[in-house]
C-alpha cells in the first residue's frame, strides 16, 4: 500500500506512478522487500485495418485501364489508327499522376510532386499539339503558361512551407507570387497574339495584389506593426 | 423489405410497439424485431468508424471465472433477454433490431475498453462480453440499452453463472431475474412512447464550457477508477445537507469551473459550466422495460456573473436537481423527443437521407451543451445469496464523440468506485476531484490503465 506524497491518494501496489500527477512512488518497505502482486499487463486492443497504399495506386492504375482498352478498341475498329484515343490515354496518365500517385508517398517531397505533375500537363499538351498542329500554339503559349503556373504553385508550396516565417509575411509572398504569375500569364499571351510584349489587363489584376503584397510585408518586418495590427483586430 | 411493411404496419397498432412475436424451440415467446427505442433513435447514425456510444458495466467474483460456464450460462441469459440477442439493421426509414440466434464471442478484457467496437467482428451483437481471471465486463452499445437495463443483464448472467457453477438459485429480484421464467413483453417496450404526454418543454439551453486538450492516440483511452468508503463519501454529503449526486456533481462543477477562469479566451471564460447528469426514469413510472429509459438534466452555474463558492454552487446544483427531477419535468423534457420522433415529415423521410441529417445534427449538437458528464448508477441492489460471490461492481461510460471527461460512480459493498474515462491529454480533472475528496477527509485508492 503506497500514497501519492503530492496527492494524498492510496495507489494501487504495483503503480509507479502516481496516475493523477504522474508523480513517481517512492517507497522505502518496497525497496526492500520483492513486490507482492506481479503486474499482469492487459493488451490494447487495434483494429488490423491498414490500407496499403501502393496496392490501391496500383488498383486504380488497372481500373483506370479498363475505359482506355475499350476506347483503343473502338477506336482501331472505326479508323484502323490510334487518334483520339491518345487524348484518353494522355488524360489518364496525367489524371493517375497528379491524383492517384500522390495516395502513395506521404513522406516524399512535393516539390517533386509539384515538378512531375507540370512536366505530365507539359507533355499532354505537346501530344494534344502533334495531333493538331494546323496552329504553331504550343511553344509560344502552352508550354510558357505550364510552366508558369507550375513555377508559381512550387513557389507557394515553398512558402507556405516555411516554418521560421509568420502568416501575415506568407500571405504576402504569397500574395506576390500570385501577381507575378498574372503578368507573366498576360506578357506571354499578349506576345502570342499580338507579337509584341506589353500589358493589358493585369495592370487591373496585378497590380492592386503587388500593392497588398507590399503593404503585408513592410508590416511583416516590422514588429511594431504587428503588434498594432494584433492589438486592434483581435476578434 | 418485409420487415419494412411489417414496421409500417405496427405503425398504427396500440401500444407497446414490439414486433411479431413467436414461440422458440424452448418454448419461450420472444421477440422477431423491434423498433429502436426513442433515446436509441440517434445512436446509430451517431456512431463513426472510430467511435460507438457504449458504456460497460463489470463484475469482479472472488474466484477466477470459467470461461465455459461463462457460455452457457450467456447462452441461457440471452433466451430470457431477448431484446439483447439483436442486431441493428436498416429499414427503409427507421434503423431495428432484428433477433438473431447464437451467443457473441467471450473475449479477453483490454487495456484500452470501449473504445473500438467493430458489429462485425462480434458475430453482430451490440453488446461485448469480456473475461479475465476474477472479472467479468460486459460493454454495451447504448442503442440496446442504458446503465439500469445493462446491469440487470450483467447481475441475470453472474446469477445464472453462480447457479452454474455453484449449485446455488438466486431470488429474483430488481436486477436478477431467473433464466426459468419465459421473457416478457413488457421488459422489451419502449416506455418513451408509452408515457409520453401531448405537452412538450424546449430543450433549448446555451453551449456550455468545456477544457479542450490535446486528443491521445487513436484508440487509446485514459481510465482512472478512485474507490472510496460509501458511508464517509455519505457523512461528507450530509454535513452540507446534500444527497451524494448533488454532492458529486457540485464538486465537479468547481473543479471545471476553476479551469475555466484560468481560460485565456474571455468568449470561453463567459460560457456557463454543466454538468450532465442521467436520471433514471424507472424510479417514476411502472415499467419493467431493459430498453432504453432515462433521460438528463444539466446542472450547472454561469461563471460570467462572478465566482461562486461551494456552497453557492451546491445550493444551485440542489435547486435545479430537486427542481427538474420530477416526474413532470422529466415527462416533458423526453415527450419533447418523442413529439420530435412523431413529426410526419420525419417520419417520412427515407433512412439514407436522414441518417447522414441525424449524424450532422449530433456532430453539431451532441456534446455542446456539456462540460463533461457525471452519472451516477447509485447503490447498486444484490441479492444477499449473490453478494457472496461478487466482491466489486463497476459502471463507466466510454469516452465521449467530443473528447469530454466523463465521470461515472457506482455503489456496491460499502465502496463507491468512481470512474473517469477520457480520450485527451490531462488528468486534472480527475486529480483535482481525488484531491478534494481527499481534503474532506474521505480516503481515496487510485487505480489505472495508464502505466
Amino acid at each position: 500500500m503506497s500514497y501519492c506524497v503530492h496527492c494524498g491518494v492510496e495507489l494501487e501496489d504495483r503503480a509507479k506512478r502516481c496516475p493523477l500527477c504522474q508523480t513517481p512512488v517512492i517507497d522505502l518497505w518496497k525497496a526492500n522487500n520483492t513486490d507482492p502482486v506481479p503486474e499482469i499487463p492487459l493488451p490494447s486492443e487495434q483494429p488490423q485495418r491498414k490500407i496499403n497504399r501502393r496496392l490501391l495506386v496500383l488498383l486504380i492504375g488497372l481500373l483506370l485501364l479498363i475505359p482506355l482498352l475499350v476506347v483503343v478498341i473502338i477506336n482501331l475498329a472505326m479508323t484502323h489508327t490510334l487518334t483520339w484515343a491518345l487524348y484518353v490515354l494522355g488524360s489518364e496518365i496525367c489524371f493517375w499522376t497528379i491524383f492517384v500517385l500522390p495516395l502513395n508517398g506521404s513522406g516524399k517531397s512535393p516539390y517533386l510532386y509539384v515538378a512531375v505533375d507540370t512536366a505530365v500537363i507539359a507533355l499532354l499538351l505537346l501530344m494534344i499539339y502533334l495531333e493538331n498542329h494546323a496552329t504553331d500554339w504550343f511553344l509560344p503559349l502552352a508550354l510558357p503558361i505550364t510552366l508558369l503556373s507550375g513555377a508559381a504553385v512550387l513557389l507557394q508550396v515553398l512558402i507556405w512551407r516555411g516554418k521560421r516565417i509568420g502568416k501575415i509575411r506568407k500571405t504576402g509572398w504569397g500574395v506576390w507570387v500570385i501577381a507575378c504569375l498574372l503578368i507573366g500569364l498576360d506578357l506571354t499571351i499578349t506576345h502570342y497574339l499580338n507579337n509584341a510584349f506589353g500589358l493589358t489587363w493585369a495592370w487591373y489584376a496585378a497590380f492592386p495584389l503587388l500593392i497588398i503584397s507590399v503593404v503585408l510585408l513592410a508590416v511583416s518586418y516590422n514588429k511594431k506593426a504587428v503588434q498594432w495590427l494584433r492589438r486592434n483586430l483581435f476578434v | 423489405m418485409k420487415d419494412n411493411r411489417t414496421a409500417q404496419k405496427h405503425e398504427q397498432a396500440p401500444l407497446p410497439k414490439a414486433g411479431r412475436q413467436h414461440i422458440n424451440r424452448t418454448g419461450t415467446s420472444a421477440v422477431d424485431w423491434l423498433r429502436l427505442d426513442n433515446a436509441a433513435k440517434i445512436y446509430p447514425p451517431a456512431r463513426s468508424r472510430y467511435w460507438a456510444p457504449m458504456f460497460r458495466l463489470s463484475a469482479d467474483l472472488t474466484e477466477e471465472v470459467d470461461t465455459d460456464i461463462l457460455k452457457t450460462a450467456l447462452d441461457h441469459t440471452l433466451a430470457r433477454l431477448p431484446s439483447f440477442a439483436c442486431r441493428l439493421r436498416k429499414g427503409m426509414f427507421w434503423y431495428y433490431l432484428e433477433r438473431i440466434e447464437g451467443a457473441p464471442a467471450i473475449v479477453q478484457d483490454v487495456n484500452n475498453p470501449m473504445t473500438y467496437f467493430n458489429v462485425r467482428e462480434n458475430r453482430n451483437f451490440l453488446f461485448r462480453v469480456r473475461c479475465f481471471n476474477t472479472k467479468i465486463a460486459v460493454e454495451f452499445f447504448h442503442v440496446v440499452t442504458d446503465g439500469s437495463g445493462g446491469m440487470t443483464f450483467l447481475l441475470t448472467l453472474i446469477g445464472e453463472y453462480v447457479r452454474l457453477r455453484y449449485g446455488v438459485t438466486i431470488p429474483t429480484s430488481r436486477h436478477v431475474l431467473s433464466c426459468d421464467d419465459s421473457p416478457k413483453e413488457e421488459e422489451y417496450e419502449d416506455s418513451f412512447l408509452k408515457y409520453a404526454r401531448k405537452e412538450t418543454m424546449s430543450r433549448s439551453e446555451k453551449p456550455a464550457y468545456y477544457p479542450s486538450r490535446t486528443p491521445m492516440a487513436p484508440f487509446d483511452v485514459s481510465y482512472i477508477c478512485g474507490s472510496v468508503p460509501t458511508d464517509r463519501l455519505h457523512r461528507a454529503a450530509r454535513e452540507y445537507g446534500a444527497s451524494i449526486s448533488e454532492f458529486i456533481t457540485a464538486v465537479l462543477i468547481q473543479i471545471v469551473a476553476r479551469l475555466q477562469a484560468a481560460e485565456p479566451s474571455r468568449a470561453k471564460r463567459r460560457l456557463p459550466v454543466k454538468v450532465s447528469v442521467p436520471v433514471d426514469l424507472r424510479r417514476f413510472y411502472p415499467t419493467k422495460t431493459l430498453r432504453n429509459f432515462s433521460s438528463y438534466i444539466n446542472p450547472g452555474i454561469e461563471t460570467r456573473l462572478g465566482e461562486y463558492s461551494f456552497e453557492e454552487i451546491l445550493v444551485q446544483v440542489q435547486s435545479i436537481m430537486k427542481s427538474q427531477i420530477t416526474e413532470k419535468q422529466l415527462n416533458a423534457r423526453f415527450s419533447e423527443n418523442v413529439a420530435t420522433e412523431r413529426i410526419p415529415i420525419l417520419r417520412a423521410t427515407p433512412l439514407f437521407i436522414k441518417d447522414p441529417l441525424l449524424k450532422m445534427f449530433y456532430n453539431m449538437q451532441g456534446d455542446r451543451y456539456v462540460s463533461m458528464t457525471f452519472s451516477n448508477l447509485g447503490a447498486v441492489e444484490v441479492p444477499e445469496e449473490l453478494r457472496r460471490y461478487v466482491s466489486q461492481l463497476d459502471f463507466a461510460l466510454g469516452p465521449s464523440k467530443k473528447k469530454r471527461c466523463m465521470c461515472t460512480c457506482a455503489s456496491y459493498a460499502g465502496k463507491t468506485r468512481f470512474i473517469f474515462t477520457r480520450t485527451s491529454e490531462g488528468s486534472d480533472i480527475e486529480r483535482e476531484f481525488f484531491c478534494a475528496l481527499v481534503k474532506m477527509g474521505i480516503p481515496v485508492m487510485v487505480e489505472s490503465n495508464r502505466r
